[in-house]
């Protein structure tokens, strides 16, 4: 029974993708038509919704970790402190500011009647009042405006805009840059000629990199540039597409084997719970 | 140390050394400057001829350009300069355009206005340099950023994004407004996927070929564009050839080639220089340990010894004192460079990017940043906004002044967070160990706020609350019943109804393979028809004489290569003699070819990754604190 | 052992659906061909839609078929992928040496990629045999929604190997942030426990080469498999041993020795066979004119001309 039930969950979902591939997001039943789009919509509510849903299970995976390690005082603990308190200023930063954006938002809502009362007499590349719209506005309706424009042209630290701008950003492409190193050793260390297809594989390494270079093209005069762009137009365009139509058809396999209750060991239940 | 051991050692240089060398080498460039000639290839000079016959064309030019933007600060070395060229071009042509992100961070969708407002820089630049008046573009009517429209999986948004756009967006990001034609004249053109001459997708993954597969497969007229890293656009020469793709811009290498084509003469920016050297460096790096293995090979054989492969060995740790000079010299280092910004700050004013003006010398060259003070950010506001408001200018100066300090004292921040990063190089240590812990610590709680900020809130909370408050829907309410599955995660942790929490598995397995059935035919199918095309290369010409056509030649050669590779994934075939053995060994030679193509150009995408970091410390960290 | 036979329901269930879908899509191509008939300018886009459904269809026809011709015991032998030899190896290599194995899908191996599902019978083996050699095992995991898929395959794993208790001595570890924050935290785990055997399948992007070198410089035994034509590079400069493309697809039907999917792997050969010849018929058919304004009608149909296409 269990085992039905997983296999349903699974099917269920896959059916309604392959219902509106095969129908073509519509059932027609002769002039009558049912129209699918609905369940794509749904779906594609779903699937974020409940991905995110699982979030506290990172959270428990992860500070059950550290807060053991404060707590029963183990060697590692002071770089599990630093990891507790850059969490707590993170989330007090990203907190702050949603308070910050909240008191936008309220602002925003205040003056939207007065906005689209001056809304015809607004000029997007210069948009200044005073102007003649202003004069029918009511007392309340110029107090909001001017709120918002006071509230806007101040200065506001934006505690996770700072975050994300100058720790998040530079962390993330930072660790992204270090492949540039370990590309250069990985290609000096692999590079050698030990067999016929190493050695291959370097010079059409070698061809392209020196090629997609404009020292390269300098050397040349163009040969390298235009050999670097055979490798890749011709030789591994055919070898991507041969793989990629064997990967298509071997997706569509796996799939289908899925779909079917065939493959093992993606969800399993065993045999003695069933 | 015999010369045996000596060539041993220069197969195993310590990788620090080669990091040291890598870093020198790329930091050259943002000191000396120099120009190097560009090559457009073939690829480069079809995407430019493809755009300017699109924008030439009259009854696309009535159209708007739709430009998704996937790239953020980490892509930035080849994304940043391919989406201001191409950017560029659809300026200069005065093409309209709309611009927005399916990145679920602002960060991308904030890279992307900044990318704007560079090319409308340059070409204001290039339009003074060439005598001619200070052209403007005005947001709302020539431009407009729908900003983000989060979807962790691209393919599952493509469909809805280009064919119903606007009801997905509800309002622009830059003023907040409705998306109507009265508030942003734009849209008067602008209905469905009709309107659309030309989608440009430059990210740093492979989204074009999710249009492709699902949009362009209903809509084949639509034409699509792409610009991405090398190592994504090797993957897309395919949709290239078979027409899917009406353009490919190749990394940061075919930015400059774009550049060349549409600005003739310009020179290679640093950024690109150093990415230069840094593959100079990798090749010369390969070729001495390819000289030294073959000579190691030549004198062991010439000795009668075995030729045996070298030891692995272990990543030695540096010495102590090494380690602590290094990490006082980064300390003290950082410490004077907050010292004299803070000194400059106080005597000078704050740094900020130095903007073309009228009154420019065209033949000139003017330092890339300039300190400013308050009192005449305060000037320059009273001038934009006149006598009608002199406390409204005090306000926008100050305000003005406040972000870029905080500009400032976040590059100091980037830039510590970027040494301790970088110092993983040298081995483990406790710099990188905390700055690890931060990277977790501060990881997880962004992650928890984005989640609500960006899924949750506004997909699942926000219709609840409105259908609870009568403000949409009653059925709204049903959304409510997604607790009942999302619960199911937690069941991992009970010990008798464990299997509940599989359902949940199970149901993400179905959400998983169900698009692959249509993504996959609908990528198979081009490809497959695009491959059949004639391949004798031997053709008559009008004067009868016998002529070889290389377009036919090369395809040959495609479709052989496509041949030996799909035969030798063929698992139940066995070779069997010479002809089988002779095939599949055929066959890993052109996977061998091919993926010595892939790796060349992951070294461009790399290096181009690391080349902006290197600059970012030497042009804006330190180089900032010498501004005038 | 698993099971070679299915039972009734799970027979029965999948034609039934076979049949409701063939039976929906009669009624629409009937419900939709009078209204192309009205709109002529729709064909174009009904043959597409026909074509890719038909193509889907003979596919999916194609792999039931193995499937079936397995089930009356006529597979074809497959060859052996030498990647997946090799893992057995490397587990009790590390369980010599007293080190632990390391698993990973990577940081872009999300729950809504098939790739990451598809990983899970090799996570699945690694544990049955870190069980089986009482060997401790590491697995870094980026998304929280996948920390129950891998402990899933790893509680299958050890109950195979009847060592449920061994599951103490396998260590699930959630790092936040995203692909490369989790790279950079994974291989810093990687550098304090020195695992001797890292796996690596899966959804990879350019988080592979971070965890290759890492396992490079701590000398660790290393096994790479992923259809991500793209990394397979890395992983072939860097790991011991690479299992690329399709082959990452064929490892749970190797794995697992199954007779069906071991015939489907079969029908997959003779698809891919069938597509081969399709393409060599179509060339030599383009040197009659006739066939060859009918595929250029064929490609405008199914390819969009854009101005550059080669």
């Amino acid at each position: 029974m269990r085992r039905r039930l997983i296999w349903a969950a699974i099917f269920v979902p896959a059916s309604i993708y392959l219902l509106l591939f095969f129908t073509g997001g519509a059932l027609a039943f002769g002039p009558r038509r049912l129209d699918l789009s609905p369940l794509a919509n749904i779906i594609s509510t779903c699937v974020p919704v409940l991905t995110v849903m699982a979030v506290g299970l990172g959270v428990v995976n992860l500070f059950s970790l550290h807060g053991a390690a404060l707590v029963k005082h183990r060697p590692e603990w002071p770089l599990s402190l630093v990891v507790c308190l850059s969490f707590a200023l993170t989330f007090w930063a990203c907190v702050a500011q949603n308070r910050l954006d909240a008191r936008r938002r309220q602002l925003q809502a205040a003056a939207q009647a007065a906005r689209a009362e001056v809304r015809t007499f607004q000029n997007l590349s210069d948009p200044a009042p005073p102007d003649q719209a202003l004069r029918h506005l009511t007392h309340e309706q110029r107090q909001a405006l001017e709120d918002l424009q006071a509230f806007e042209d101040s200065y506001h630290f934006e505690p996770r805009r700072f975050y994300a701008t100058y720790v998040n950003a530079p962390l993330a492409s930072t660790v992204m840059a270090l492949l540039g190193f370990y590309i250069t050793y990985a290609a000096y260390r692999a590079f050698r000629l030990k067999s016929l297809e190493a050695t291959v594989m370097m010079l059409s390494a070698a061809v392209v990199i020196l090629g997609s270079d404009p020292v390269g093209g300098a050397l040349s005069r163009g040969i390298l540039p235009a050999w670097a762009d055979f490798d890749n137009r011709v030789i591994a365009a055919g070898m991507q597409r041969g793989l990629r139509l064997g990967i298509a058809v071997a997706t569509i396999a796996v799939s289908l084997r899925i779909l079917l209750g065939l493959e093992r060991g993606i969800v399993d239940v065993q045999h003695k719970e069933d | 140390m015999t010369i045996l051991q000596l060539l041993q050692r220069l197969q195993q240089i310590d990788r620090r050394i080669i990091y040291l060398a890598l870093v020198t080498v790329l930091s050259l460039p943002f000191f000396v400057e120099y120009a190097l000639p560009v090559y457009p290839d073939t690829c480069t000079r079809q995407t430019f001829t493809a755009l300017e016959q699109l924008f030439s064309d009259p009854q696309t030019r009535r159209k708007i350009v739709f430009i998704i933007s996937n790239w953020g600060p980490g892509t930035s070395g080849e994304n940043g300069p391919q989406f201001e060229v191409l950017l560029r071009h659809v300026l200069r042509r005065r093409m309209r355009f709309i611009f927005l992100t399916t990145a679920d961070d602002p960060i991308f969708i904030e890279s992307a206005q900044l990318g704007v407002q560079r090319a409308i820089g340059a070409e204001q630049r290039r339009a003074l340099a060439a005598g001619q008046p200070l052209p403007e573009w005005t947001y709302g009517v020539d431009y407009l950023n729908l900003g983000m429209l989060p979807a962790p999986v691209f393919a599952s948004i493509a469909d809805t994004l280009l064919t119903r756009t606007l009801s997905l967006v509800p309002i622009d990001y830059v003023l907040r407004r409705p998306l109507t034609p009265e508030n942003f004249p734009l849209l008067e053109n602008f209905r469905g996927p009709q309107d659309i001459a030309l989608v440009l997708v430059v990210s740093a993954g492979d989204e074009a070929a999710d249009v492709c597969g699902i949009v362009q497969s209903q809509l084949p007229t639509l034409k699509v564009a792409t610009a991405t890293m090398g190592i994504v656009a090797t993957d897309l020469y395919a949709l290239v050839r078979s027409g899917q793709l009406c353009g490919l811009i190749n990394s940061a290498r075919g930015a400059a080639e774009y550049l060349s084509l549409i600005d003739p003469g310009a020179p290679t920016m640093p950024l690109e220089n150093s990415m230069s050297l840094g593959k100079l460096l990798l090749l010369f790096l390969v070729l001495l340990g390819n000289v030294a293995f073959l000579l190691t090979r030549h004198l062991q054989r010439a000795g009668g010894l075995p030729s045996a492969e070298l030891p692995r060995r272990p990543l030695a740790p540096l010495p102590r004192k090494l380690v602590l000079a290094l990490f006082a010299g980064l300390i003290a280092g950082y410490v004077a460079c907050t010292a004299i910004e803070v000194f400059r700050t106080t005597h000078y004013g704050v740094v900020r990017q130095r903007l073309p003006r009228p009154g420019d010398d065209p033949a000139g060259r003017y330092a890339p940043y300039e300190r400013v003070s308050l009192g005449a950010l305060r000037s320059q506001a009273q001038q934009l906004s006149g006598a009608r408001e002199p406390d409204r200018a005090a306000a926008l100066a100050r305000r003005e002044f406040a972000r870029l300090l905080e500009s400032r004292i976040g590059e100091f921040v980037a830039a510590i967070l970027t040494l301790g990063v970088l110092a993983f190089l040298i081995g483990d240590n406790r710099f990188y160990r905390v700055t690890e812990a931060i990277i977790i610590g501060s990881g997880m709680a962004y992650f928890l706020v984005e989640k609500w900020d960006k899924v949750l809130r506004p997909l699942w909370v926000e219709p609840i609350a409105a259908a609870a408050t009568g403000a949409a829907p009653r059925t709204g309410m049903l959304w409510l019943l997604l607790l009942l599955p999302g619960s199911l995660w937690y069941f991992v942790y009970a010990r008798r109804l464990r299997w509940l929490n599989q359902l949940i598995v199970a149901l993400f397995v179905g959400f998983a393979i169900g698009p692959e059935f249509q993504k996959q035919v609908g990528l198979m199918l081009p490809q497959i028809i695009d491959t059949i095309r004639p391949v004798w290369p031997l053709t008559v010409d009008g004067t009868g004489r016998l002529t070889l056509d290389a377009v036919r030649l090369e395809h040959l050669i495609f479709v052989i290569v496509l041949v030996l590779c799909l035969c030798y994934f063929i698992f139940f075939f066995r070779p069997r003699g010479r002809a089988g053995t002779g095939l599949l060994t055929a066959g890993r030679l052109a996977l061998m070819v091919g993926f010595g193509a892939l790796f060349g150009n992951t070294v461009n995408t790399r290096l181009a990754w690391l080349a902006p970091r290197i600059g970012f410390i030497w042009q804006e960290w330190i180089g900032k604190l010498f501004a005038t | 052992m698993p099971s070679t036979r299915l039972g009734r329901y799970e027979f029965f269930a999948p034609r039934a659906a076979t049949v409701l879908v063939g039976l929906l899509s009669v009624i629409h191509l009937a419900g939709s061909s009078l209204a192309s008939e009205a709109d002529p300018t729709a064909d174009a886009g009904t043959i597409r839609a026909a074509v890719q459904r038909g193509a889907l269809a003979a596919v999916v026809a194609a792999v039931l078929l193995g499937i079936y011709a397995a089930r009356r015991g006529r597979a074809l032998p497959i060859r052996q992928i030498p990647g997946l030899l090799a893992l057995r190896q490397a587990v009790a290599s590390a369980a010599q040496v007293r080190r632990p194995s390391l698993f990973t899908v990577g940081g872009a191996g999300d729950v809504t990629r098939v790739q990451s599902f598809a990983a899970m019978p090799l996570l699945r083996l690694v544990a049955r045999l870190s069980g089986k050699y009482q060997n401790r095992l590491l697995v870094p995991v980026c998304y929280p929604a996948m920390l129950p898929v891998h402990t899933h395959a790893i509680r299958a794993g050890l109950a195979e190997e009847g060592a449920p208790e061994h599951e103490v001595a396998c260590e699930i570890r959630f790092f936040p942030g995203g692909q490369f924050f989790f790279a950079m935290a994974a291989t810093g785990w990687m550098l304090e426990e020195k695992p001797a055997a890292c796996f690596y399948f899966g959804w990879w992007e350019a988080d592979s080469l971070l965890f290759a070198e890492t396992g490079q410089t701590i000398q660790a035994t290393q096994i790479a498999g992923t259809d991500q034509l793209s990394q397979i590079a890395f992983f072939i400069a860097a790991c011991d041993h690479t299992v690329i493309g399709e082959e990452f697809w064929a490892a749970s039907a190797q794995l697992s020795r199954d007779p069906q999917l071991l015939g489907s792997l079969g029908a997959q050969d003779l698809v891919k066979l069938a597509i081969l010849f399709v393409i060599l018929a179509g060339i030599l058919l383009c040197f009659h004119p006739g066939f060859a304004a009918w595929i250029a009608a064929a490609r405008e149909i199914f390819v969009s001309r854009g101005t550059g296409g080669a």
